[in-house]
């Protein structure tokens, strides 16, 4: 019996202490100043030279199995279909942890795993998409390639329709 | 506004729930409502005022966004950012609390003394509290479909009330049925042999344990970012 009652303190203790830790960890972390990379992806898609189209894969810190099917099944479009534009340098995909990087997070009012699709003239930004509806259509393949690859179309004409004027 | 809109943010509501990320919350908040397992009324109350936590936490987030208060971007990354990173610690001390480890000394005075007792052996308040805090901590997949797509569509359909609310009993209807359907199960077993006390004791157990397991596995997660997985 006594053993129980010290095993029950010994537990209750390391617990607590686990949770001042825990609490004090991330309080640390939030007090500590935010990580380089923050602001810098947002910055340096703006100093683009190239007129292009990139594609942004914005995930939580912690993924998901939906949040790795949505980069997935985009880089897996990308590659099969956008293969010249890639090549060409006309199409970019990139990843980024929108929790890591704020500004990218409030300049596309990101709030969850995403695509955001950004069109660049001239490495000034005209216009992006945040693909939001990529969780009601990830569970069906065709249907999340179409809203993408409609997406991306879209840009890419955009692109080249202010290139030709 | 037609039914069909109104069945769309229901299945939201469902989808968000079943998938794998808010297991843990989904688990401890089945633990938690079955814990008077001996009262089937308790049981039933409990469920409900855990599925009203969640759909009035929905409630207030959507009228506060469609108000144009806050952007929702601005709301999921203040949510994201503190609340998932004190829900591990939060969901440890109730576990305590319902274990009797904590909470019965003059020591721990900080929600009032008795707080133990209270927390245990009834309290279907905590039930609500519960359903506010599980439905605030947003995962990719709630964060997602509340935020990408349920206000979208409450915003398209000016429904600042009916969307979110329906949004919200959805993500409770799984854990509320399964919660049900453990406690009619384990009173069935229980007095068919007659060990309905013991029962009811193991289960509060089982609950004190599981919300410690699932507080370290969110702690371990959000706030020490270890990447890992329950599925």
């Amino acid at each position: 019996m006594i053993h129980t009652e010290q095993l029950k303190s010994g537990v209750s203790r390391l617990l607590l202490g686990f949770v001042l830790v825990t609490l004090g960890f991330a309080a640390g972390r939030r007090t500590a100043p935010p990580p380089s990379q923050g602001a810098a992806a947002v910055a340096v898609h703006e100093r683009e030279a190239a007129d292009k189209v990139i594609v942004y894969a914005a995930h939580m810190t912690f993924r998901c199995p939906e949040c790795t099917r949505i980069e997935w099944l985009a880089r897996e479009l990308l590659e099969k279909e956008f293969g010249a534009e890639q090549a060409a340098g006309r199409l970019e995909f990139r990843t980024i942890d929108y929790m890591r990087d704020l500004a990218f997070a409030r300049k596309y009012n990101v709030s969850s795993s995403t695509l955001v699709v950004v069109r660049l003239v001239g490495g000034e930004e005209r216009e992006f998409q945040r693909l939001d509806e990529v969780w009601t259509k990830i569970r069906d393949r065709e249907e999340y390639f179409d809203y993408v690859r409609g997406a991306i179309r879209q840009s890419l004409e955009g692109m080249g329709k202010e290139r030709a004027r | 506004m037609s039914w069909f809109t109104v069945v769309t943010a229901l299945w939201f509501g469902i989808l968000t729930s079943i998938s794998p990320c808010p297991l843990a919350t989904n688990i401890a908040a089945i633990s938690f409502i079955t814990r008077k397992i001996d009262k089937m009324s308790v049981v039933l109350l409990s469920g409900l005022l855990y599925a009203a936590g969640r759909a009035v936490a929905y409630l207030v987030l959507g009228a506060v966004i469609m108000a144009g208060l806050l952007a929702s971007g601005e709301i999921a990354l203040f949510l994201q950012r503190y609340l998932n990173q004190v829900l591990g610690p939060v969901l440890i001390l109730v576990g305590m609390l319902l274990l009797g480890w904590i909470g019965s000394s003059a020591s721990f005075t900080l929600v009032g003394a008795g707080v133990q007792t209270r927390a245990s052996k009834g309290g279907m308040g905590w039930a609500a509290l519960l359903g506010v805090l599980f439905a605030l901590s947003f995962c990719p997949v709630s964060a997602g479909l509340f935020f990408g797509v349920l206000i979208p569509l409450s915003a398209a359909n000016q429904s600042r009330v009916i969307l979110p609310l329906v949004y919200g009993l959805g993500t409770a209807a799984p854990v509320v049925v399964f919660a049900l359907l453990i406690a009619f199960a384990s009173q069935q077993l229980g007095s068919a042999f007659n060990r309905l006390t013991q029962i009811e004791r193991a289960v509060r157990l089982i609950t004190g344990v599981l919300f410690v397991i699932a507080g370290i596995y969110y702690s371990l997660l959000y706030v020490y970012e270890l990447p890992i997985k329950l599925w």
